[in-house]
């Protein structure tokens, strides 16, 4: 057992390092902006990453990739978020749609959609949850009708994720019967110049996502990915690298809200607050035992396991630390933490609310819970 | 990266469990007057007594990786042995540079001899002060009545002694016999590394580990059978849920002992940190695990004819032995607030 890098990733890692030192330069603090600035920032940072050639590092050569392990991605993703990196604006193309179009993708296709995400021409979004089908996905219900040469859509999706700069669209949509749960649902590749964006303001003030109306809106045959009506597995895939794509990062943004915490003790004057100890030590071991565990889940998927439940175990601990942490910092300040004349203050409590965003997105605690009792523990389904 | 056990520590793994595995049920007839030995002591301790202790110090060699994944198989069942114990004090010990063969060629029982009373994590007695004789009261000192001598540790260093007055204490683990050690004589041997401290405290929390991971088979093993309003408990979420909250801690303490292991091993620079975290998290871990077993069990959890209790008593020893996992916490606490910055390794 060796928790270190192999010499191939080590050196992999300095040559991203460097790149990303060199490319996050002149990027302000992006905790002081607005939105829409740093909405501006994550589109200028898409465009180094394709300039950089570093959209595609999984993806194989012949389309312009690097034709590397996901383990690289991973690092590239880690490395990034240790040096704060924004958030790159195609992230849902290059890291989901890309990757999940060369899984299923006809050469068509492919070749119609590959080559604009890798140099960021076309902005994706993922347009799964509804509604009324947030955690239970199969029941979705904007529905494709069959016509001539493809189908119309109509319907409407909800908290999509970037949908406000997107051109294109993972959607599924309901091809089968009402009843037909995920045996009746096609992954339509939609155009979103006849979508309705309506964005949504989130709890800490944001607008990172967003509604969508979905009127007559015609999709061709040549855009559906995968089989009519198996849109599930396909939806499953883009999952899939949805989680691997966080692989390395989820421990570095726990650590940094840590390091946020003892920054706030520390401007308050309890850097010698022994509760304070024993509450950062815990969290600590925690943002810890997240790092740890995602080293061990990239080296079973590298050797070719599955470890499919236990990422449901890493999302519930990195969750439980975030929350804590932030929580902590607001909390301790007494007054001033919630006072929001200080910019640090503000920050802080944005972090907090954002924070409560983790035990929804990407599955629910509760569904992780049932995940991990179902396939770790072999209980009666309960959901 | 290749953070993955072998194949050959997984069939270690299922060897110690195999050997191990009537130990609930041994661990039960142990009573505060009386500790019985389990039935497959002395195959556990020929085979496997002096795991992770190098060829040429006695040993049958491996690594630490291989020992905390003996130990945690055996933690499974709560296997009431020596095992444990006396594994840490040979790692103590060897570390040292003390001649472990008496008790791996020679047959003799050691054990470990470490926490003091109300020391908070600092150890107030010396070991080879003086170079005289060394005077100390060590506590939990496991299996102290039956053995033969005793691996001290110090604030300075780490000394063989035998023991001037034993005095059995009842804890609230009774398939783990502890006693109160004075001690008042020259050691018969002695060394300055007191790293392998880190390695005994690898070992405790591997032991965590393993009953972390059994209280929450035991609980799951209940949930699926015993019924209520017509169906498992265990398909009702108030149940279920309980015991995946337990199962995220079975994973994060299983992590971290194994880096820890690996870190302790490999001379890692930040070592006593990352020791340190996996104690905390696998003592926090186990008693989690096993409180949420005896709610699980409902009534029945709040007996001796069931079995969950005896996984929280091994939790709650282990949790305070060789480190407490309240001042652990601590410790770790105020060096992330104050050292944390000059960690170069850690921050990677
Ligand atoms: C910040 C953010 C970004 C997002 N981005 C996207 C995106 O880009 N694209 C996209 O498609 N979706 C996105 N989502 C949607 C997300 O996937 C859903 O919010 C999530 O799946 C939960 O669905 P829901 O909101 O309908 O809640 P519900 O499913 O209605 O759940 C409500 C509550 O009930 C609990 N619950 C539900 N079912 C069960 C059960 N069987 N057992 C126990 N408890 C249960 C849930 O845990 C939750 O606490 C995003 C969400 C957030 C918060």
């Amino acid at each position: 057992m060796d928790f270190r890098d192999s010499e191939d990733e080590l050196k992999f890692r300095g040559d991203v390092r460097s790149w990303i030192v060199e490319a996050t330069s002149d990027i302000p603090n992006l905790e002081l902006l607005s939105g829409a600035e740093r909405d501006t920032w994550s589109g200028i940072w898409q465009d180094r990453l394709s300039a950089g050639g570093w959209v595609g590092i999984t993806w194989p050569k012949e389309f312009g990739g690097r034709g590397l392990e996901s383990n690289y991605q991973a690092i590239f993703n880690e490395e990034a978020a240790l040096c704060d990196a924004p958030y790159p604006l195609n992230g849902a193309g290059m890291m989901l749609a890309g990757p999940t179009i060369l899984v299923h993708g006809t050469d068509e296709i492919k070749s119609k959609y590959l080559s604009n995400i890798m140099e960021s021409r076309e902005i994706w979004c993922q347009g799964f949850s509804e509604p009324g089908s947030g955690s239970d996905l199969a029941s979705l219900s904007t529905s494709a009708v069959k016509v001539d040469g493809g189908w119309v859509v109509n319907g409407s999706k909800i908290w999509t994720s970037w949908a406000h700069h997107a051109q294109r669209c993972m959607l599924l949509a309901r091809t089968g019967t009402p009843e037909s749960r995920h045996r009746g649902i096609t992954y339509f590749l939609a155009p979103m110049d006849k979508i309705i964006v309506r964005p949504l303001t989130m709890i800490n003030g944001d607008s990172e996502f967003n509604e969508m109306f979905i009127d007559d809106l015609f999709i061709s045959d040549e855009d559906v990915l995968g089989e009519v009506n198996n849109g599930w597995e396909v939806a499953m895939t883009t999952l899939a690298f949805e989680r691997n794509s966080m692989a390395l990062n989820l421990w570095v943004w726990a650590r940094q809200a840590i390091d946020a915490l003892i920054e706030a003790a520390k401007e308050r004057g309890g850097e010698n607050d022994v509760s304070l100890y024993d509450q950062i030590g815990l969290l600590h071991s925690d943002a810890e035992a997240v790092r740890i565990g995602s080293l061990r889940t990239m080296s079973e998927i590298q050797s070719g396991g599955d470890p499919g439940p236990e990422s449901s175990a890493l999302k519930l601990l990195w969750t439980w630390t975030m929350q804590n942490a932030t929580r902590l910092s607001v909390q301790f300040g007494e007054s001033s933490g919630i006072t929001l004349n200080q910019p640090s203050a503000r920050h802080r409590v944005n972090r907090y609310l954002r924070a409560r965003a983790h035990s929804i997105e990407g599955g629910s605690d509760e569904i992780q819970k049932s995940i991990i009792a179902e396939r770790v523990l072999g209980l009666p389904r309960s959901r | 990266m290749n953070a993955t056990f072998s194949p050959e520590q997984n069939e270690l793994s299922r060897i110690i469990k195999d050997i191990t595995s009537d130990g609930v049920s041994q661990a039960k007839l142990c009573t505060p007057e009386a500790w019985i030995e389990p039935s497959h002591e002395q195959t556990l301790l020929e085979n496997f007594g002096s795991l992770g202790i190098p060829e040429e110090l006695g040993g049958i060699g491996g690594d630490l990786i291989d020992v905390v994944v003996a130990v945690e198989a055996a933690g499974q069942s709560v296997y009431p042995s020596r095992f444990i114990p006396q594994l840490a004090a040979l790692h103590l010990a060897s570390t040292a540079g003390i001649d472990v063969s008496p008790v791996t060629q020679g047959g003799q029982k050691w054990s470990i001899a470490t926490d003091e009373t109300n020391s908070f994590g600092e150890l107030l007695v010396g070991a080879k002060t003086g170079q005289g004789s060394v005077g100390a009261t060590k506590v939990l000192v496991p299996f102290a009545s039956d053995a033969d001598n005793f691996v001290v540790l110090g604030n300075d260093g780490v000394c063989l002694l035998s023991a001037h007055d034993v005095t059995s204490s009842e804890t609230i683990d009774y398939s783990r016999p502890t006693g109160t050690v004075a001690f008042n004589s020259i050691p018969t041997q002695l060394g300055a590394n007191t790293s392998g401290y880190l390695r005994a405290m690898v070992i405790a929390a591997a032991e965590l580990c393993g009953v972390a991971r059994g209280a929450v088979s035991l609980g799951a093993e209940f949930a699926k059978v015993r019924e209520q309003f017509g169906q498992p408990i265990g398909a009702r979420q108030g149940v279920a849920f309980q015991l995946s909250e337990a199962q995220v801690g079975v994973k994060a303490a299983w992590d971290l002992t194994a880096y820890a292991a690996w870190a302790a091993q490999s001379g890692h620079p930040d070592a006593q940190i990352i020791v340190a975290q996996a104690k905390e998290r696998a003592g926090r871990s186990a008693i989690f695990a096993a409180e949420r077993a005896i709610q699980v069990h409902g009534g029945m959890g709040i007996t001796y004819e069931a079995n969950p209790h005896l996984f929280l008593r091994r939790a709650i020893f282990n949790d305070t032995w060789l480190g407490s996992g309240v001042a652990l916490r601590r410790q770790i606490g105020k060096w992330r607030m104050h050292n944390w910055a000059s960690s170069e390794t850690l921050k990677h």
